[in-house]
């Protein structure tokens, strides 16, 4: 079983972390959530791991007194309005509705450095390796690997693009409003996007899950779509049709023999779809019926439409938006597993946004933690301007405050 | 002829489709007690109304043919009143769908326009258009979120939101499909109403009475709650399990990764076929290393002897699909959207086979002994 090295906080740099993050929410507290007192809110402590839930406030000083006191590793609210929030039971809550939540992760994108800085090792015979964990010990096939997941610019600008693409189609293809969206970096590895308004309110999971689908492209077919043989591609064209003719175009465009087999397309397919390339690719630039070549069918084009669609997919997280009753992460409010801050960013700043400058909470007076022993490498990290690591299992390092925490939270570090 | 309605809504509109809020206005400028409904005078109406709750009840449909618009428009507040008095979810919903069937008959053959009217009338934002694409005419556009809260639920690749021609916030219809969208809203507003009656349940009328009981009888012929219940068959076989259950339990059983939401589609779906939370910890160990202690909370959590005390029902087809938890449609897949129906079909169908098997060897026992 893969595991992440983390979680076994000792219990000395956990109280230490919860006097940090309560004194922190002492001086300033979570951003205040729109209709607080519809909320139900939710809490995770560092140490013993418990679990609040709900817990409704009636105003915003109670929630943050609440905070300043118990120095939560995590906080939450629900996506979901109540009549009366702090009901344990889902039924006596009373929905009364609940915003529109979708979650970017950083993990569920097809980013290369996860090569370069996740690593797992071995505890049993000390072998280790970059990437994902194997299932099991190359070496010793033991099947208890230690995991430490990190992140970087790469991954998170990755997970920013695809948040920045999800606005540009809720906004041009299904209509949302800007003005309703608050965009945030989720304080780990991802983004958040919640659209509020009175519209989405009232939707229900499959309301929420047929929006889910179409960002995704689940269940698209291309028949449906009226992508048949013969049919006129226009690149121009808004919607899913316009998407898949630019993603053909552009797979057309570079695609070779290799790329096209790995689409599941049969060998004498792709010889006739690379003989007649030029063709295709000049139906498509004058928005002419596409010109199919011949041993190239209706199956065929399906596959590699598919195909389209899958690359052009806004990789959410489809739980997290059909769920009418979610709890997410307060703004303004620390993540457990780094330290960093939940930051809301405006819509028209979030090219220039950076995570690893914007969301550091603490500051930069020194300070000695141990990294752990038994895990693989701690890969370096960058917060605000300088870079930190990489760290070697069993050394003392003295850092600013904000790495220090950074570490402890990942679980790679204790108090020295 | 008194003024009906609004926005073009002629007075057989109204008799077509009583549940809009012009023919609710139209009957309350009557200035009608709904004592005197037993009245002679009125005695049609009543007769009308209980025609109309048992057309829903035994045919599923109410029926469609208007000789009187007035008593159209009346008797459908009247069936309202009785089917909310009977406080019966199942009947409620039954009639609903009934008569959306019935203004769905009306709606496939109305002029673009009518339609228009009835849509705006029912609240939707939507406009005309006139859009030839691939040898279809395209004549409404349609909000995203009027088409989503009433296309979710139907099936078929074709009304779902990806496979839809969508721009800048809006769905281009047919008029067929916007008929059949409509006739989605009217089910859920009839539904709403009817909610709202039995919540409001006033005082029917004495001479009222002997009318539910009535109706009451008739749903009696529908024998509810006699058809076998999962619960009761007691015996668990994975042969009839559907194809994405028996995959989430092939990778459990070969230690792969399963995502929570396939471990919690599986859960629920083993305790609504009846297997015990005790069992199921049981299979859970012998599959997976979870921890008993996490793996008993949790299943009993989704059992609903924990927490909120909901009993969870596993997901849909088209849930598991978005999950990216179906593995792909066999032929039974194709007739079904939820993994239970599956298993209860596939189950009988086993049953059925070895019932045969059974069957023809006795049979020929039997015959060679008539022959004797």
């Amino acid at each position: 079983m893969r595991k992440e090295a983390r979680g076994k906080v000792d219990e000395r740099t956990a109280r230490f972390l919860k006097k940090l993050f309560a004194s922190y929410y002492a001086k300033r507290g979570p951003k205040e959530p729109r209709d607080l007192p519809h909320r139900e809110f939710a809490f995770m402590t560092f140490g013993e791991k418990m679990v609040i839930r709900h817990k409704g406030f009636r105003s915003y000083g109670e929630l943050r007194d609440f905070m300043a006191n118990l120095g939560p590793s995590d906080a939450f609210y629900s996506s979901a309005y109540f009549a009366k929030p702090d009901e344990p039971d889902m039924k006596a809550k009373g929905w009364l509705g609940a915003d529109l939540i979708f979650d970017i992760d950083a993990d569920h994108l097809p980013t290369s450095c996860r090569e370069e800085h996740d690593r797992w090792a071995c505890p049993s015979c000390g072998y280790s390796g970059r990437g994902e964990a194997p299932e099991k010990c190359p070496k010793c096939s033991s099947d208890k690997l230690l995991e430490v997941k990190w992140i970087c610019d790469k991954c998170l600008s990755a997970a920013k693009d695809e948040l920045i693409r999800l606005i540009e189609v809720l906004e041009g293809e299904l209509g949302l409003r800007a003005s309703d969206m608050i965009a945030s970096f989720s304080g780990h590895r991802g983004y958040h996007l919640q659209v509020c308004s009175k519209a989405v309110l009232g939707l229900g999971q499959d309301e929420r899950g047929e929006i889910v689908d179409y960002l995704l492209a689940i269940g698209l077919d291309p028949e449906a779509l009226g992508l048949i043989p013969g049919a006129k591609l226009d690149m121009s064209e808004p919607g899913w049709r316009g998407r898949l003719a630019r993603a053909l175009y552009a797979i057309l465009c570079r695609a070779d023999e290799v790329e096209l087999r790995s689409l599941g397309l049969r060998p004498k397919a792709v010889r006739a779809l690379l003989a007649s390339r030029d063709i295709m690719l000049d139906c498509l630039e004058h928005g002419r019926p596409l010109y199919l070549p011949r041993g190239f069918g209706r199956a065929s084009l399906k596959k590699l439409l598919v195909a389209c669609a899958e690359r052009e997919a806004i990789k959410v997280d489809p739980v997290v938006t059909r769920d009418t009753h979610r709890l997410v992460r307060m703004s303004g409010a620390l993540h457990g597993k780094t330290g960093l801050l939940k930051v809301d960013v405006p819509l028209d700043g979030l090219e220039g946004f950076d995570p690893l400058s914007s969301a550091v909470a603490f500051g930069k007076k020194p300070i000695k933690v141990k990294i752990a022993e038994g895990i693989p490498e701690v890969p370096a990290i960058r917060l605000g301007d300088e870079e930190y690591g990489p760290f070697e299992p069993g050394e003392f390092v003295v850092v600013p405050l904000c790495v220090a925490i950074f570490l402890m939270c990942k679980g790679v570090a204790s108090l020295a | 002829m008194r003024r009906a309605g609004t926005a073009g809504l002629t007075k057989l509109d109204l008799a077509k489709y009583p549940f809009l809020r012009a023919a609710s206005a139209y009957v309350a400028e009557m200035h009608l007690d709904i004592k005197d409904l037993t009245s002679p005078s009125l005695s049609g109406v009543l007769d009308r109304a209980i025609k109309r709750v048992s057309e829903a009840i035994r045919a599923g449909e109410v029926s469609t043919s208007i000789v009187d618009e007035d008593l159209e428009v009346l008797s459908y507040p009247v069936a309202i009143a009785l089917v909310a008095a009977v406080g019966n979810d199942y009947l409620e919903k039954r009639y609903a769908l009934a008569e959306a069937k019935r203004a769905e008959h009306f709606l496939l053959a109305e002029p673009a326009d009518k339609l228009l009217a009835i849509a705006r009338e029912l609240g939707w934002h939507l406009r005309r258009i006139e859009v030839l694409d691939g040898g279809i005419l395209y004549e409404f556009s349609v909000s995203v979120l009027d088409y989503l809260r009433n296309a979710s639920g139907l099936k078929g690749p074709k009304w779902k939101l990806v496979n839809r021609l969508v721009r800048s916030g809006e769905v281009l219809l047919t008029s067929q499909e916007l008929a059949r969208l409509l006739t989605e809203e009217i089910r859920r507003r009839i539904e709403a109403s009817l909610e709202k009656a039995t919540k409001g349940a006033r005082e029917l009328p004495e001479a009222l009475r002997p009318y539910v009981e009535k109706v009451r009888e008739l749903l009696k012929e529908l024998r509810l709650g006699e058809g076998p219940s999962l619960e009761a068959v007691g015996e668990v076989r994975f042969e009839a399990f559907p194809p994405c259950m028996k995959a989430i339990y092939e990778a459990l059983s070969e230690r792969r990764h399963v995502p929570h939401a396939g471990r919690f589609a599986f859960t629920a779906f083993l305790i609504h076929i009846g297997m015990s939370v005790d069992d199921i910890v049981e299979l859970f160990r012998r599959v997976a290393d979870f921890s008993e202690k996490i793996t008993r909370y949790q299943v009993e959590h989704i059992a609903g002897e924990r927490g909120s005390k909901t009993r969870y029902t596993p997901p849909s087809c088209r849930t598991m699909r978005s999950y990216g938890l179906c593995v792909g449609a066999d032929e039974l897949c194709e007739k079904v959207n939820h993994p239970l129906s599956y298993y209860r079909r596939k189950l009988w169908a086993l049953r059925r086979a070895r019932k045969e098997a059974r069957g023809e060897e006795g049979g020929e026992g039997e015959s060679g002994r008539e022959d004797s």
